[in-house]
């Protein structure tokens, strides 16, 4: 706490006092979220995040995250770190590597060989994209096999590229991609696409986009940089594709090895199980936002999640209730 | 301050020493998001000249090296390629990469 109230117990020796409250591991919209408020709440509060700004920075337009019609992920995060920090929270880019429990408090280690001690962890870590895991996938990543539509679509103006995934993203992906390139496959292993039904009625409009259904990729090939792809069931007479692009949109994992490590309750799909509180089962510790079993994976759902961690810290921290909270 | 290369001084600049060159654009944010920590290393890393290129502006230097992704960070050797890495890396990875690369 910043104020006189100090949480840490008066009879610890003072090199054994946690340094902070909190520590927020992850600086994306939950961890940016929970820190402005733990902060605003008088908790000393740091963030430590691998990258600033978190999953969104991959995206060039967001049109529904609520206050701007159309802002950059980059932009968005840039001014959520800066209300962070002028609300008091310290920012740390680097890696949390390890947590452990401390006695009372919670220890993490990062990376550049830090050792920091709170009363309180957010695990706000959000997901990693999952890979293509073909033959060819991680030789020709970067050179063909990609990850951010937004970044590399621009290398393949008129060319023939393809979208792996059915859901919204591989939809936004195809719909980007249609504009640069001459033409752009989908290929899903589903039998229709589960996109929001106004990107199918957008991709039908664009005239470029041909999807390709109950169809798997099974290897990725080329020379110097990738030429085809092969399927497991024919398509136009082959099961060789050409393409000279390949996208990767076949969703996410949940960044939890860190609750884990604190003995986090996790789902089968190693999201972190948490209540309408976003406490998870260990004392102290509360996670938000995508890394959870979220019904949704948005920015504003976990913003929200986020200041409701902090809300539940400040709780636990302190007894106190604020007000309109549970 | 990172100095900006184009199709004409992009051969010339990197054919001595250790260079390292960010390709990136204004649009990408992942290349924003590298920007400052690439300023960073330029002014504390003192066996290596880092240099930028748009490839919007500079299509033909990116096309030369290969260039599919961005951000891509080339790492040249008296004007030979030695390595590539693409994509946002924390400042930590991208040192020991200078470090295996350059000594
Ligand atoms: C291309 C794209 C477009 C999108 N478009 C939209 C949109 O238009 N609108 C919308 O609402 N949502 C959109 N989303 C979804 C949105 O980005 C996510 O729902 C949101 O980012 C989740 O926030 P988060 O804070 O839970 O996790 P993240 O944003 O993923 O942040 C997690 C952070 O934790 C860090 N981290 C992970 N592990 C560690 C560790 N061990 N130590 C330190 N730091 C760590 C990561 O580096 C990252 O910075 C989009 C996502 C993508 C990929």
């Amino acid at each position: 706490m910043k104020s006189e109230k100090k949480i840490v117990k008066a009879d610890k020796k003072p090199e054994e006092k946690p340094a902070y409250d909190v520590i927020i591991i992850g600086g994306g919209f939950a961890g940016l979220s929970a820190a402005i408020y733990s902060a605003r709440y008088n908790l000393k509060t740091l963030v430590i995040s691998k990258q600033p700004g978190g999953a969104i920075i991959n995206a060039a337009h967001v049109e529904n995250y609520p206050g701007y019609v159309n802002i950059s992920g980059i932009e968005l995060m840039q001014k959520f770190e800066e209300q962070a920090k002028s609300c008091g929270a310290e920012i740390l880019i680097d890696d949390a590597i390890g947590v452990m429990k401390h006695k009372e408090e919670f220890k993490v280690e990062t990376e550049q060989q830090k050792e920091l001690l709170s009363n309180a962890i957010i695990i706000a870590t959000g997901t990693d994209r999952r890979k293509l895991e073909v033959p060819g996938a991680k030789e020709y990543e970067s050179k063909g096999v990609h990850y951010c539509a937004t970044c590399d679509g621009a290398f393949y103006k008129n060319k023939v590229v393809a979208v792996i995934g059915g859901s919204n993203s591989s939809a936004h992906a195809a719909m980007l991609l249609s504009r640069i390139a001459k033409q752009v496959y989908i290929l899903y292993r589903g039998e229709e696409m589960r996109c929001e039904p106004i990107l199918c009625t957008h991709m039908e409009e664009l005239g470029n986009i041909k999807m390709i259904f109950n169809t798997n990729v099974v290897q990725v090939k080329g020379t110097k940089f990738l030429d085809k792809i092969i399927l497991d069931r024919p398509f136009d007479g082959s099961v060789e594709l050409a393409v000279d692009g390949l996208f990767v949109e076949i969703g996410s994992v949940p960044s939890s090895a860190i609750a884990k490590q604190l003995g986090v309750e996790l789902t089968q799909s190693g999201e972190i199980k948490v209540n309408i509180q976003q406490e998870t089962n260990v004392k102290g510790v509360f996670a938000a936002g995508d890394v959870t079993n979220t019904p949704l994976r948005q920015g504003i759902i976990a913003a929200a999640q986020g200041v409701k961690a902090a809300t539940s810290a400040y709780k636990m921290l302190t007894g106190k209730k604020v007000t309109g909270a549970w | 301050m990172v100095n900006e290369l184009n199709d004409e001084t992009f051969a010339k600049n990197i054919a001595k020493g250790n260079v390292v060159v960010d390709f990136y654009a204004d649009w990408c944010g992942p290349c924003q998001l590298m920007k400052p920590m690439f300023e960073k290393l330029a002014g504390e890393v003192k066996n290596i000249t880092f240099f930028k290129v748009n490839v919007d502006k500079c299509q033909k230097a990116a096309q030369e090296h290969d260039v599919r992704s961005i951000p891509t960070f080339a790492l040249f050797k008296n004007g030979e390629e030695i390595d590539q890495i693409s994509g946002v890396i924390s400042e930590g990875d991208f040192k020991k990469k200078l470090k295996a690369v350059f000594g």
